[in-house]
């Protein structure tokens, strides 16, 4: 089943497009990659997935509808763009019970998703203390308590370690095999290529490449190797390494 | 609606700010209150058995109201300061709802620093009244009106700190224009009589209005020309609803990159 359908989104900021005209789907029961380099327009494209930005042309839908019209967007999607979507000074279990509150979720949820993230003990802690590894995990939480059918992850390996990593690929499978639509971004290829089964790869705005892991990887190639032929084929795009922005 | 408004209350209640405010607010209005018994009897000044106290003392119940407006302000600056508006919207995607809810929420926060200024004021102002041998005289001395219409002055001004808030986006931007207009440029403009036509109709003037008891106090720098209650606190709702509607144009239509 379609879980989410991106239908030719082009945004500019300013005089500078940042995507343009991309499309991809995206099914249930699926890991989907959603690979570029630095500024290659992921983030701007997941915004406007998600109802955040508003593109100037095309449509993002997910389950055939646009996010600002879905009534209750937590119980069907889960969305983390940034960890940093949190406020230091307040506890982590008070962040989930606050969006509790706007779901009308039940607060026990929010002590639910803590266990799952393993962060129990510190959701009585103001977030102010938190790790970066940690904050993922509770935005992460925050992303579960509607107990999603799709889920949308930008870069959510930063800040962990390698066990977080191997949770997360761990915690990923297991959604899709339940079913679940997740679409997850990133620019480290070897955080994603034993969990996804989908890629989708943009670079400089635009789609340079979506289909199954083994179309994409000709013979003997990596999804490295495949990535940087692959971005790098107008010849001015050397991909960055470091952070997300 | 009910859920959103639970959200934004918790929002408001689980971090520092408010109790912060609070200690501020009540700080402020001590201060204010200890000058005013202080200086009861000095120099002109009525004491504090005098009838003349009332008008005097009482209002300072309402000096306060500026910590609800930066109450007010902070409930909506705080979410673009730590970006918690992307998790805000991502669960209520009708944005004017959520500044609805933010609305309902910051009245209740206004009506509690309110009825904490008021319990304060009464706590210190009876006592002191009683006890050099005046009489309260409540209802003679218009006290409920004068608490009710500072009451409502809280009220109103997290409503403008809230719409002033949404307008802005920016914490200390927003900050900085509230406090600077309330504590500078209103009372400059004020206290320039030939401007009184116009004066009268700004925020800080419309506030008082509300708790004007109609007796003159221009001999303590005071009163002067000032709306009809009904007529200000419809200004003050016009403010709020002026201020969200230019929001709701603008702040909220932009993209949250």
């Amino acid at each position: 089943m379609e879980a989410i359908r991106i239908e030719g989104i082009t945004k500019s900021f300013g005089r500078h497009t940042v995507v343009n005209g991309v499309s991809f789907t995206v099914d249930s029961g699926t890991v989907t990659g959603f690979l570029g380099p630095n500024g290659a327009g992921k983030t701007t494209t997941l915004r406007c997935l998600l109802g955040l930005v508003r593109p100037d042309a095309g449509t993002a839908l997910i389950h055939g509808r646009p996010y600002v019209e879905l009534t209750e967007p937590t119980k069907l999607v889960g969305a983390v763009l940034e960890a940093t979507n949190l406020h230091p000074g307040r506890t982590g279990r008070n962040h989930l019970r606050v969006l509790c509150d706007t779901a009308g979720i039940p607060h026990t949820r929010a002590d639910e998703v803590l266990a799952e993230v393993g962060l129990t003990e510190a959701g009585r802690r103001r977030v102010g203390t938190y790790s970066l590894g940690m904050r993922q995990r509770l935005s992460m939480a925050g992303a579960l308590l509607g107990d999603p059918k799709v889920l949308i992850l930008d870069e959510p390996a930063n800040g962990l370690d390698p066990q977080g990593i191997d949770w997360l690929r761990r915690f990923l499978r297991g959604l899709a095999d339940r079913g679940v639509a997740v679409l997850v971004s990133s620019h480290v290829l070897a955080e994603v290529e034993q969990t996804v089964d989908k890629v989708v790869i943009i670079s400089g705005g635009g789609l340079v490449a979506q289909g199954g892991l083994s179309e994409l990887t000709g013979a003997g190639e990596s999804l490295h190797d495949a990535f940087l032929r692959l971005t790098d084929s107008d010849g001015a795009r050397v991909p960055q390494l470091g952070g997300t922005k | 609606m009910k859920n959103l408004i639970r959200a934004e209350l918790r929002k408001t209640f689980t971090t520092s700010a408010w109790w912060v405010l609070l200690l501020c607010m009540t700080a402020w209005i001590g201060l204010s209150l200890a000058m005013v018994v202080a200086t009861a009897g000095m120099q002109g000044l009525p004491g504090r058995d005098d009838p003349g106290f009332a008008p005097w003392a009482w209002p300072q119940a309402a000096t306060g109201a500026i910590f609800a407006m930066v109450l007010g302000i902070l409930s909506v600056t705080t979410e673009f300061q730590h970006r918690t508006i992307t998790p805000t919207f991502l669960a209520e995607p009708r944005r004017g709802r959520v500044v609805a809810a933010k609305l309902v929420a910051a009245a209740g926060t206004g009506v509690f620093l309110g009825v904490v200024a008021i319990a304060l004021t009464s706590a210190v102002l009876i006592p002191s009244i009683l006890l050099s041998g005046g009489s309260l005289h409540l209802a003679d001395n218009q006290v409920p009106r004068i608490l009710m219409g500072s009451l409502t002055g809280y009220v109103l001004y997290a409503l403008l700190g809230l719409a002033l808030g949404t307008l802005v986006r920016h914490q200390i931007g927003a900050l900085v224009i509230g406090v600077l207009w309330a504590m500078l440029v209103e009372p400059v403009l004020t206290a320039i009589p030939p401007l009184s036509d116009v004066t009268k109709w700004l925020p800080g003037s419309a506030v008082a209005a509300l708790y004007d008891t109609g007796m003159d106090l221009s001999e303590f720098g005071l009163g002067g020309d000032l709306l009809p209650v009904w007529i200000a606190a419809l200004t003050l709702l016009g403010y709020v609803a002026l201020f969200t509607l230019v929001a709701s144009a603008t702040t909220l239509r932009r993209d949250i990159a």
